[in-house]
């Protein structure tokens, strides 16, 4: 039973499965190789293709684009004459000033921890596959699980901007209009639901009982 | 195993080994990221003009991340944050400019706090009621740069960019009046109040203005400039008049200016020259001066109808007047004086030929020419006097001196003082006369007259004449005989009637005659 459960996956089994054909193949050569489905000629995959250089390319480019969408103000509120800009963080503060702190803590996690959480779970699971480690396995799936999960929440700083800009349009007396963090800010979301895709869980669990048995 | 495997899986195909990319495309997306962070980067230091920090006296107003910094109303820089200096004595403000700013950033530069205030016919800084205060910026002239400043705690002079003049008022109060105050011209806006300040003295206020350029050149020598703040309500014969100036004068106060009429110079006035600045334009253009100067003058024996506010004149002319007079006591000679404090108007005086280079002349050198005060009967009726000022060239020699630092006037004695001795002069000529011996002969005189009307000769004479009219009498009746005899009826009358009638009827026919003539003149020859 035990070995069933650490026991052979496809890959370790040599085999492959179309994804267009569902033909199943055997894989006599390398992990990393490209593939094709002997029947239909559609590429094979073992395991997402690059998925790691992938992942690492997208988590790289939301860290960048991370910087600008806290340094930058993502709303610009004008007000009977006087504009203000607050960063999303200043808008943290300036809740917990006016004494809404729930408001600010759904914004902090939703618009800091959140983001900044997924990039680096990602981050530990990239280097936890490439250093080949087989601890904590289950628990690496789970954190796995929940940035796939939790990564559309994250769009909710957005909405609310753009929910404020479209309501909020009174001309003179008040007018909210998105900063440049906005877009910083979706491009940070939206790459990291990227680099989650990207990564394939299978990865973590390629580790278990490779003990140079055939492949 | 592996053998079970083979033979499990026997009819399983083997996969297809495909060419691998070398590198994937994926990796445009973090390129994409560090090509817009660098570019962000670079515009943010681009952008990122210098920092400067301000001391002020108090942040009244501002809050770091809001205050703007402005330069004729363009935002140019923003307060990052507010801080106490070393003993809590000043908040230093560090605030970050523009980068376009930096090479104005000098030691002349100037930062000062604009709140809102209404003045000078406009709310300035009506925005800074919702938006709050702002500090506003007057850029330096070139010069070493500066990154640290004091900032100014009183709102400096207009910065003067535009073409005009500034000239000085002076006024013995502000009234309403405040930096910003509009100026009027006919009416017209032409400038505007850029400072005052109270004098070194305190006795009054120096106010600066600046007039636009081309109205500037209506403010002449003979301008007179008077407040227009509020209403001006005259009533008299005519009935009420109004006068204002605008409805912002009203409100705000104002200052208008206008020439005035008659002598004086219509010369453009130079640029700083000093005006006075009258309460009402009734009191500008009135004979009213108001800078004075004081002096004081002895008066030698009784001042009796002198009181405060007697006229002082010069040659006449109404020049000042007396603002304090008292008894004094002079120990060290044992005397009465009395000292009498005068108050000049040098304004009434114009001067003229200044192209001649000279100066008007010091006081102490008009008196050492002969200036001489003196007390004179302003009315014969009242009694009241006046202290006249004159050259008396052959006065004695006298010189001003000071006492408080009020310059002593030498005094000529006073013209009563001076009628009183010449009568007593005519009184003693009077004295002088032989009055006693005049009489003596006029009685002797008198007594020949009697003794005249008295004597025997005068009646006979009278007899004499009285006979002389008798014979006149008789004389004139004979003469009446005579006309009297020539009347109607008596010979004479009738023949010289007759003796007219002939020469008529003769003068007739001489009339005929001619008449025939004139219409035939061969008669004369041919005959009738």
């Amino acid at each position: 039973m035990s070995s069933l459960v650490q026991g052979s996956s496809a890959l370790q089994a040599g085999l492959v499965s179309c994804h267009s054909c569902d033909l199943l193949s055997q894989n006599q050569h390398s992990v990393h190789q490209a593939l094709q489905c002997p029947r239909c000629g559609a590429d094979l995959h073992s395991r997402k293709t690059n998925s790691i250089a992938r992942t690492w390319a997208l988590v790289i480019a939301a860290f960048i684009f991370y910087v600008p969408a806290m340094v930058l103000p993502i709303t610009k509120v004008s007000s009977l004459g006087t504009s203000q800009s607050d960063t999303i963080m200043s808008g943290v503060v300036l809740f917990i000033q006016t004494g809404s702190w729930e408001i600010a803590l759904v914004i902090f996690v939703a618009s800091i921890i959140v983001p900044m959480m997924k990039l680096l779970i990602l981050v530990y699971l990239l280097v936890s596959v490439q250093k080949k480690s087989n601890k904590g396995m289950r628990d690496r799936a789970k954190l796995y699980r929940l940035t796939e999960f939790v990564g559309r929440w994250s769009m909710v700083d957005i909405y609310v901007v753009t929910i404020l800009v479209a309501l909020v349009n009174l001309g003179v007396i008040a007018d909210i209009d998105a900063g440049p963090a906005a877009f910083y800010f979706a491009a940070v979301v939206i790459i990291t639901i990227f680099a989650a895709r990207m990564f394939d869980p299978r990865l973590i669990w390629d580790e278990i009982d490779d003990n140079g048995d055939d492949r | 195993m592996s053998e079970e495997k083979q033979t499990v899986y026997e009819n399983i195909p083997a996969a297809v080994v495909k060419e691998k990319k070398s590198i994937s495309l994926i990796w445009l997306i973090p390129l994409i990221a560090v090509v817009i962070g660098v570019w962000l980067s670079v515009k943010a230091l681009n952008e990122k003009g210098p920092t400067v920090s301000i001391s002020f006296e108090s942040a009244d107003g501002l809050v770091a991340g809001k205050t703007k910094i402005k330069y004729k109303d363009v935002t140019v820089g923003l307060v990052e944050d507010i801080k106490f200096s070393k003993g809590l004595a000043n908040v230093i403000i560090t605030a970050s400019l523009d980068p376009e700013m930096r090479p104005y950033l000098t030691a002349s530069t100037k930062f000062w706090v604009v709140r809102a205030r209404l003045s000078g016919g406009k709310v300035s800084g009506l925005g800074t009621l919702l938006s709050g205060a702002y500090i506003s910026l007057a850029p330096g002239e070139e010069g070493k740069k500066v990154r640290k400043f004091v900032g100014q705690e009183v709102t400096p002079p207009l910065v003067i960019d535009i073409p005009g003049s500034r000239y000085t008022l002076t006024s013995s109060t502000l009234s309403s009046l405040d930096v910003g105050t509009s100026i009027f011209y006919r009416k017209l806006k032409v400038g505007e109040v850029i400072d005052y300040q109270l004098t070194e003295k305190g006795d009054g206020l120096r106010i600066e203005v600046f007039i636009k350029a081309p109205y500037d050149r209506h403010v002449l020598e003979s301008t007179r400039f008077w407040n227009v703040s509020g209403i001006d309500v005259e009533l008299s014969a005519d009935g009420v008049q109004i006068k204002t100036e605008s409805l912002s004068a009203i409100l705000l106060g104002g200052i208008a200016f206008g020439e005035k009429k008659g002598l004086g110079k219509k010369t453009k006035a130079d640029e700083g020259r000093e005006f006075q600045l009258f309460a009402t334009e009734t009191k500008a253009f009135e004979k009213s001066y108001s800078r004075k100067e004081q002096y004081l003058m002895y008066v030698e024996g009784s001042a009796r109808g002198l009181v405060v506010g007697s006229p002082v004149t010069f040659f006449g002319i109404h020049a000042g007047e007396v603002i304090d007079m008292q008894l004094e006591y002079d120990l060290s000679d044992d005397s009465f004086k009395i000292p009498v404090l005068i108050e000049l108007q040098p304004d009434r005086l114009t001067i003229v030929g200044q192209e001649a280079g000279k100066k008007l002349p010091a006081i102490e050198d008009l008196v050492s020419r002969g200036l001489r005060a003196q007390l004179r009967s302003g009315s014969l009726l009242t009694g009241q006097l006046l202290i006249d000022f004159e050259m008396y060239p052959e006065a004695d020699i006298a010189e001003v001196y000071y006492e408080d630092g009020i310059a002593v006037l030498p005094a000529v004695p006073t013209s009563l003082a001076a009628i009183k001795s010449s009568l007593q002069g005519l009184m003693h000529k009077i004295e002088k006369m032989p009055l006693e011996e005049i009489g003596h002969n006029l009685n002797g005189v008198l007594e020949g007259v009697n003794k005249l009307a008295n004597s025997g000769d005068l009646q006979d004479t009278l007899e004499n004449l009285n006979k002389a009219s008798a014979q006149m009498n008789k004389t004139l009746a004979t003469a009446d005989g005579v006309v009297a005899g020539f009347d109607e009826s008596s010979a004479a009358y009738q023949d010289i009637r007759k003796t007219m009638n002939e020469l008529s009827a003769a003068a007739r026919s001489l009339r005929l005659m001619m008449d025939y003539l004139e219409r035939h003149p061969d008669a004369l020859i041919k005959g009738k």
